[in-house]
């Protein structure tokens, strides 16, 4: 369980977020909206220890976070950000990439697997042969999103995941999470096609965040 | 050998005039570059001097121990100017990035052992030389490299993040924006290598050869050098960039701002 207690983030004397706190229960699915610059992508950030707290804390199941159990936290997450990173390689190679990472030298990738990921999220799976760089933007993305849920990781945090895709693959992504029961998610979003799928919607303005029913 | 004819002094200051015509083309375009042209040209004029007067003298000397000072002070000055350049703080990021160019030098120095014997690699005419001319030309690269690396860091936070929650180590995660940095500092450099003798005449050789050498000779020398080169450039920028990854982050993965000068 996720919790910000009383977190205030101040950068050059603009406070982001004022004094906010939220406690994220497992298998909850919700979207945080409001403005542009108003700190979405920091309270998520906030969440993986990746932004200093001028005051307040964030915890995991009550417990305070210091860097000698930050790597435990963070692996409980899958965070995706808009925007991939330029890859030299297949889709497959991408795709096999976290398997290459000394902490998940245990795992394997589960080719059928990634097929069916693939296919649920509208991608063919023959594009696994093709170079990263020549996919488009969107199958970039998606990719990126696959490349993530390989992993168990019970936590998403997606910091506008579909902004880069088109109507048909984003209602694929967003089905995608929504189906995903076991999984909590928290979506950094400007679309409220996620409501549509039973996301619950946070709404942060002025530092403050509330429900929204 | 042939000495070399001398330059007087009265000529050099007859031949900078055709600097007329940058500052011509300079005025006709409404650059305001002439002043820095010229501020340019005299602090290059004044420090020549100044080290000519101190390289004379430590040529007359010619003490091992004197020469390798001198090329350690050479390392210190090439290391400010690429954090200078790079805009990082000198305080924060000397201690850490200063052993990738001494490391550098050391390989590049057993290096030469290899061609020369250890009296003629540590005299002044051969040490200062070469190993000025590593130095120097490692310096943009490093730059690049610097720059690079942080630059897309700090515009890939994003990415870097998602690479630690997938598991992947400090060094795991920064690995792309290493191989980027890496590929933009010493990539052009193989297609400079590529085209040298046809495009440029290298000025090592060149200088030899004014200097009465044989251009075979010449061309022996410059062969090493560009091998030197490039090999320092590689090394050095690996080295600085993997040396600047543990000044940059904090415990808890993020980028230190404190790193940077702020702009003015």
């Amino acid at each position: 369980m996720l919790e910000f207690k009383d977190v205030t983030i101040r950068r050059a004397s603009r406070t982001i977020l004022d004094k906010v706190s939220l406690t994220v229960s497992p298998g909850e699915h919700l979207i945080l909206t409001g403005p542009s610059g108003s700190g979405k992508s920091t309270l998520l950030r906030a969440a993986l220890l990746f932004e200093p707290v001028d005051h307040g804390e964030v915890l995991w199941d009550g417990q305070k976070i210091f860097p000698a159990n930050l790597g435990t936290h963070r692996s409980r997450f899958l965070y995706i950000g808009q925007k991939p990173m330029p890859f030299d390689g297949t889709g497959e190679e991408y795709l096999n990439l976290p398997f290459t990472f000394a902490a998940n030298h245990h795992l394997r990738p589960d080719k059928t697997g990634q097929d069916r990921l693939m296919e649920s999220l509208g991608l063919d799976p023959a594009l696994k042969n093709t170079p990263y760089m020549r996919l488009s933007g969107g199958e970039q993305q998606r990719l990126t999103i696959i490349q993530g849920l390989q992993l168990e990781r019970g936590f998403c945090l997606l910091d506008e995941v579909t902004s880069s895709l088109d109507q048909e693959s984003m209602r694929a992504v967003i089905r995608h999470f929504s189906e995903d029961k076991e999984r909590t998610v928290l979506a950094v979003a400007h679309n409220t096609e996620w409501l549509d799928f039973g996301f619950a919607e946070l709404y942060l303005e002025s530092g403050k965040i509330r429900r929204r029913e | 050998m042939n000495e070399t004819m001398v330059i007087s002094i009265p000529a050099l200051f007859m031949f900078a005039v055709i600097l007329v015509f940058p500052v011509l083309i300079f005025r006709h375009l409404g650059l305001r570059l002439t002043r820095d042209l010229l501020v340019s040209m005299a602090r290059m004029a004044v420090q020549l001097t100044l080290v000519a007067i101190y390289l004379e003298y430590i040529f007359k000397l010619d003490m091992p121990v004197v020469n390798l000072a001198w090329v350690l002070v050479m390392i210190v000055v090439a290391t400010g100017s690429i954090l200078r350049q790079s805009r990082l703080s000198w305080r924060k990021c000397m201690w850490t990035i200063l052993p990738a160019h001494l490391l550098t030098s050391l390989l590049i120095l057993s290096g030469f052992l290899l061609v020369f014997d250890l009296a003629t690699i540590i005299s002044a005419r051969y040490l200062v030389p070469l190993m000025g001319m590593v130095l120097g030309n490692i310096l943009r690269s490093n730059v690049v490299a610097l720059d690079r690396f942080f630059s897309e860091l700090r515009a890939g936070v994003a990415v870097h993040i998602q690479y630690l929650t997938l598991g992947a180590t400090g060094a795991e995660a920064v690995r792309p924006f290493l191989r980027n940095a890496l590929r933009a500092a010493v990539g052009p450099q193989i297609g400079t290598v590529a085209t040298m003798g046809i495009v440029s005449l290298p000025g090592m050789m060149t200088g030899q050869i004014l200097g009465g050498s044989s251009p075979a000779v010449a061309i022996a020398y410059q062969i090493m050098i560009m091998i030197a080169i490039f090999t320092a450039a590689a090394v050095s920028s690996f080295l600085a960039v993997h040396f600047a990854t543990k000044a940059a982050f904090d415990p808890y993965g993020r980028l230190k701002e404190e790193i940077f000068l702020k702009k003015p």
